[in-house]
């Protein structure tokens, strides 16, 4: 019974696929130790499966499939130990979990014909529905996985029939909550309403009295942990909590209830502050920029890798409302940096950044993906190759392809000698209270010093330049071209 | 930037700095200036740790360059074109920190509750540090000015009202603080934000009234976030039990204890081993206060920081690692608190 119960538990996080939730390093790292050094094998197990959806959710593809491999050796080394031993429950739940861990892999065929082996077994077992229910949403399979999530529930509700448990209580609402995402997933119209029920029985289930002691004990074990197999009530409540909320104020934020949607974000970021899914949510429904740059820093620090929130967080440094991200500091921080590099074109600076945090978060794919984006085009400007006396308003890729030439140091001596004879024209704008560094087509740059022009107060911002360009530099950290003012005028 | 490589390069011709010279000190605007014998020159070019800064056409060679308000090391490098770009010749020299690379620098800072019918000064007290007696510089009867950072607890058991209890007390120290303090927040749980400044007339409780206790505890990760090279005064407020830090005891009091930082903390059940150490090796102090008592015990902490006098000397100690301090005073001046020692890096 043991058994059944910890398999029901699982059920809930794996069926939020949809969902970007935290990965927190303090989940991993508890994670790690269990699966390391417990001795049962649920602990294990559930650790393996739990760090799979947690690397998944971090878009680490490689550290996701070590971690199911794991789970689905020590689930068949479990099935194997169990049929010698002629132990049909446990033989029936290492089906389960092997079923699990095979459907995270992508193995289908294989997964299915053991799950129907687990259940040929254990054809009463809630647990057991449940993950052949998760399974099948795993897998792409939503009408399967409806059907099989009802099944869990019934099973589930005869036994609490039987003999009402807290632990029964929980497994009830892990089946209900496994069908609600099913119906939500398979997108059918109707469904919503049905999984709509569901999610609000949940919620008000979990307030119930029925948990309160239960409650009180979270409190005082400042429990927090969310990870898709729970081992205790306390986990399974919630990891509920969590994903019936957040299910919820999906489903408020889609039908265009934002009163709603915003209480549900609420709920959820009230019990877990660094919630990276409420906390964009949130940053979503904000009204004020402010606050939205505020929950959108939040989310990322707290998840920095996942996919929609970055999309989510490039709109905004497109409308101009982001705040600056710092060089150092968290690796939300500097994934914010590299993205409002990629924004500014300052490809270079977002490759250095985006290098550093590869280094130290090999194999993510949301890095590698912005990494791909931080290329400068290929081309050369035809100047370098077709020498001109004088360029007129060059273009802000040539400005920038000649900045990255320079800083790659992939200019020929021939280059340079062309370059050094060639003046180029363009409007510039002057940043501070001299005529020192600034902007010209949205390309920084600066002189070697501050400079006076003759007949032109330098109250002036706006002067068309002619110039030479003499190399690379920095201005404020950004990348910028050093430039020698050879004529100035005031322009209108 | 693209700075040339020393050993790629052909070395027909020579060059070399005027100025500034290896091992000199450079602080705001400086002019860097190289000679050669190459010919057919076409211009030279400075960097400055990697980044070009200025270029020259004509002798004599220079450009001026702002290094800043700060004495750091710099490298400095000129590379000579010449014949067409054809060909290039470079020369690197290395600017020196602050008194030198090769000299370290201990000025110790030690902050003192004393008992004394009169002033103390430096004839009243005697420092020993790893049995070395040390020669007092100062005795500051005025508090420095200071950062302050509080640092609150806002894990999930500071609820009914001990956080919100907390956020006042801070409003209530911070009328203390004096001209030149500097204030900063830190909320930390199972996991830790980043600083935020209070500015001078805002109130903590009306600002950040809004955030919920909830999660787990990092105290030492948290503490450890904080600390710089500043003088700073740390006061926890929290109730306790760190249950998610992943920095050890003893690795947080290696980083927290340097020579500017003490910690004060007010604890609203029993306070952990790590903050009686931190406080103790300090020269802190932690308290335990109720959610009716919190402010008046800030008030009456911050009374006693701004009442400490601090005791200055330079170490002769040459080792690294934990140096520990013994303050003992003539008959009349009794030293109730100060700092236990330090880790020299």
């Amino acid at each position: 019974m043991r058994r059944a119960g910890v398999v029901a538990a699982m059920v809930l996080a794996l069926g939020a696929r949809a969902q970007t939730r935290i990965a927190s390093d303090v989940e991993i790292r508890e994670l790690e130790e269990a699966a390391r050094g417990a001795a049962d094998f649920d602990t294990k197990v559930a650790a393996q499966i739990s760090l799979g959806e947690l690397r998944k959710e971090r878009n680490e593809p490689a550290a996701e499939q070590r971690d199911l491999l794991a789970a689905l050796q020590l689930a068949r080394n479990e099935r194997d130990d169990a049929r010698r031993d002629h132990h049909l429950p446990r033989y029936a739940v290492a089906c389960a979990w092997s079923g699990i861990a095979l459907a995270g892999l992508g193995r289908g065929a294989e997964a299915f014909a053991v799950l129907e082996e687990a259940v040929r077994y254990a054809a009463d077992t809630s647990g057991i529905w449940n993950l052949y229910s998760v399974a099948m949403f795993r897998l792409a399979r939503p009408e399967k996985a409806i059907g099989v999530a009802r099944i869990s529930i019934d099973a589930g509700e005869r036994k609490m029939a039987a003999r009402s448990t807290i632990r029964g209580h929980l497994d009830l609402n892990v089946s209900r909550f496994a069908l609600a995402q099913g119906l939500l997933d398979a997108g059918a119209e109707t469904a919503a309403g049905e999984a709509g029920d569901l999610l609000r029985a949940i919620t008000e289930s979990l307030e119930s009295d029925a948990f309160a002691s239960l409650r009180k004990t979270l409190e005082r074990r400042e429990e927090f942990q969310i990870v898709a197999a729970p081992k205790t009530e306390s986990g399974t409540w919630l990891a509920m909590f969590q994903r019936s909320h957040l299910r919820l104020a999906q489903l408020y934020e889609l039908d265009g209830l934002e009163e709603k949607a915003l209480r549900e974000y609420q709920a959820v970021v009230t019990r877990r502050s660094d919630e990276p899914s409420a906390l964009a949510g949130l940053a979503r429904l904000a009204s004020d920029p402010k606050e939205r740059d505020r929950y959108l820093i939040q989310s990322l620090d707290a998840n920095p890798f996942a996919g929609d929130v970055i999309a989510e967080y490039e709109d905004h440094v497109k409308s101009g409302e982001a705040s600056p991200a710092g060089v150092s500091g968290s690796v939300g921080s500097r994934v914010r940096l590299a993205i409002q590099q990629i924004h500014d074109h300052d490809f270079r600076r977002a490759r250095e950044t985006l290098a550093a945090l590869i280094a130290q978060h090999p194999g993510n794919d949301v890095l590698q993906s912005l990494l791909e984006r931080a290329v400068p085009a290929a081309e050369r400007p035809s100047f370098l190759s077709k020498p001109v006396e004088l360029v007129p308003d060059p273009l802000e890729w040539e400005l920038r392809a000649v900045m990255s030439l320079f800083a790659d140091d992939k200019l020929s001596p021939a280059d340079q000698a062309t370059l050094d004879r060639t003046r180029f024209s363009g409007k510039a704008t002057f940043e501070g209270e001299a005529f020192e560094h600034g902007t010209m087509r949205g390309v920084s740059f600066r002189f070697q010093q501050p400079v006076q022009f003759e007949g032109i107060a330098p109250t002036h911002r706006r002067l068309r330049l002619v110039y030479r360009i003499l190399g690379a530099t920095a201005v404020d950290g950004r990348d910028a071209l050093l430039i020698e003012p050879l004529r100035a005028e005031v322009d209108p | 930037m693209a700075a040339p490589a020393l050993a790629s390069l052909l070395l027909v011709a020579s060059v070399r700095f005027l100025q500034p010279l290896e091992g000199a000190q450079v602080i705001g605007v400086t002019t860097l200036e190289a000679a050669t014998d190459a010919t057919e020159v076409d211009r030279v070019e400075f960097f400055v740790d990697k980044t070009l800064v200025g270029v020259a056409r004509k002798p004599p060679y220079r450009v001026s360059y702002d290094f800043g308000t700060s004495l750091q090391p710099h490298t400095i490098l000129v590379r000579v074109r010449s014949h067409g770009f054809q060909q290039e010749e470079v020369a690197e020299l290395h600017t020196a920190a602050l008194g030198g690379e090769s000299i370290t620098v201990n000025l110790i800072e030690v902050p003192l509750r004393v008992r004394a019918k009169g002033a103390v000064t430096a004839k009243d007290l005697t420092v020993v540090e790893d049995g070395v007696r040390q020669t007092i510089s100062d005795v500051i009867t005025e508090r420095p000015s200071s950062r302050f950072v509080f640092l609150v607890d806002r894990s999930q058991s500071m609820n009914e009202g001990k956080l919100a209890a907390a956020l006042e007390a801070i409003d209530v120290g911070r009328e203390l603080l004096r001209p030149g303090d500097t204030a900063q927040i830190i909320f930390f749980n199972h996991n830790f934000g980043q600083l935020q400044d209070l500015p001078p007339a805002s109130r903590a409780s009306a600002l950040l009234g809004t955030v919920e206790p909830s999660g787990g505890t990092s105290l030492r990760d948290a503490v450890v976030s904080t600390v710089t090279r500043e003088r700073t005064i740390t006061i926890v407020l929290t109730d306790g039990t760190d249950r998610n830090s992943e920095i050890s005891d003893e690795a947080a009091l290696r980083r927290i204890s340097g020579t500017n930082n003490v910690f004060f903390a007010l604890v609203f059940d029993r306070p952990s081993r790590f903050l009686e150490s931190a406080a103790q090796n300090s020269g802190g102090e932690v308290r335990t206060v109720f959610a009716a008592s919190v402010s008046a015990a800030m008030r009456d902490l911050i009374d006693d920081i701004n009442g400490r006098y601090t005791l200055t000397y330079q170490s002769s100690g040459t080792k690294k690692g934990w140096r520990a301090i013994r303050i003992t005073s003539r008959s009349g001046v009794k030293v109730l608190n100060a700092r236990k020692g330090y880790f020299a890096e």
